[in-house]
């Protein structure tokens, strides 16, 4: 999905103009809001699984936006747009994950989803997803819900493309082991 | 193991969509890498599917403004670091200077703050005591209209 999503109009027009691939613009109101448009849910969602609370989602959310626009980008394609923007939502995470540890002295970090959402099913696939490291919880939701190539996910996380196949094999096992342990079994092909 | 196997889309799509070829099936039984790609991904669909967002996003429009003030504010703050560098120095400048008065002319200064003394008072009165030079009063008020005129610039910049 980050590779195959469509571009929006407002990112297109050059390129619809002219007929050939449009010139780096400077980023603009209508380019932004067409680019916010199409990356801001699923960017949540990222970051709410990341991080399994919403609040510090819509926080950080806000932050990953802030810091695109201060980079004062250039709009080569909306590909570059958001895969600047999941590495900079990354880094945001992984630094709250280190400030929360920092303030817990060290120790594990406790589930942070809301007591609202305990009762609900969702909370106990979350909680579920909550016992993987936040980069293995990166690695499976890029690859799976956002249907990240490799490359992508190494972009966005910050390490090599050749080491993304072992990590993400690594995060499934670990993910299928948690899944065994609540008593949901290997799901394989019929 | 550190390349990437071609299969993986197709099969993460046949888990995905429920759409098994026996193909597909032969290669995830033989592929270690793509068989733990399918126990995964049907969980991994529904937790993606759960949507928990409750409350809607904030507008773009708001962002793009925020982001405005805040370069605006950066800006602002690049562009007067000057200034405050310049500020700081000017302080450094006058208490350096009433350092260097006090120490230079503590003689003057020890005279003309005893002379708020009763004793001193009446020995003034009646034209004994020793007089101050002139120009102790002369660097007393330069210092205090340059303390003066930066205090009064400091309060109109902050404001």
């Amino acid at each position: 999905m980050m590779g195959a999503m469509a571009l929006p109009a407002a990112l297109l027009n050059d390129r619809a103009t002219t007929g050939r691939r449009s010139p780096q613009q400077p980023m603009n109101e209508a380019r932004f809001e067409a680019f916010y448009r199409s990356t801001a849910g699923s960017l949540w969602s990222y970051l709410f699984r990341l991080t399994g609370n919403p609040a510090t989602a819509d926080d950080l959310l806000q932050k990953s936006f802030f810091r695109l626009l201060r980079a004062n980008p250039v709009v080569e394609s909306e590909e570059h747009l958001r895969r600047y923007l999941y590495r900079a939502a990354t880094n945001l995470a992984f630094d709250h994950f280190r400030e929360m540890k920092r303030e817990q002295g060290g120790q594990a970090m406790p589930a942070t989803f809301s007591d609202a959402m305990s009762r609900d099913l969702r909370h106990d696939m979350q909680r579920m997803f909550d016992e993987l490291k936040p980069q293995e919880r990166a690695l499976l939701w890029l690859a799976h819900v956002e249907e990240a190539n490799h490359e992508e996910i190494g972009a966005a996380l910050g390490i090599k493309t050749k080491s993304v196949k072992v990590m993400l094999f690594r995060a499934r096992k670990r993910l299928a082991a948690v899944l065994k342990q609540y008593g949901f079994g290997p799901e394989v092909a019929p | 193991m550190n390349t990437h196997c071609r299969h993986e889309r197709d099969v993460l799509a046949a888990a995905r969509e429920d759409g098994w070829t026996d193909a597909l099936r032969d290669h995830v039984a033989d592929c270690e890498e793509c068989a733990a790609a399918a126990s995964v991904a049907p969980w991994m669909g529904r937790l993606a599917e759960s949507d928990v967002r409750d409350r809607p996003l904030p507008p773009a429009s708001a962002l793009w403004l925020k982001a405005q003030l805040l370069g605006r504010q950066a800006a602002a703050d690049r562009a007067s670091r000057p200034f405050t560098v310049f500020q700081w120095l000017a302080y450094l400048v006058v208490a350096s200077g009433w350092a260097g008065l006090i120490t230079w002319k503590w003689t003057a200064v020890r005279q003309w703050l005893l002379s708020f003394t009763p004793a001193s008072m009446i020995q003034s009165a009646s034209g004994v005591a020793p007089t101050i030079p002139i120009s102790f009063y002369i660097g007393i008020a330069i210092l205090v209209s340059v303390t003066m005129v930066l205090a009064l610039h400091t309060i109109l910049a902050e404001e």
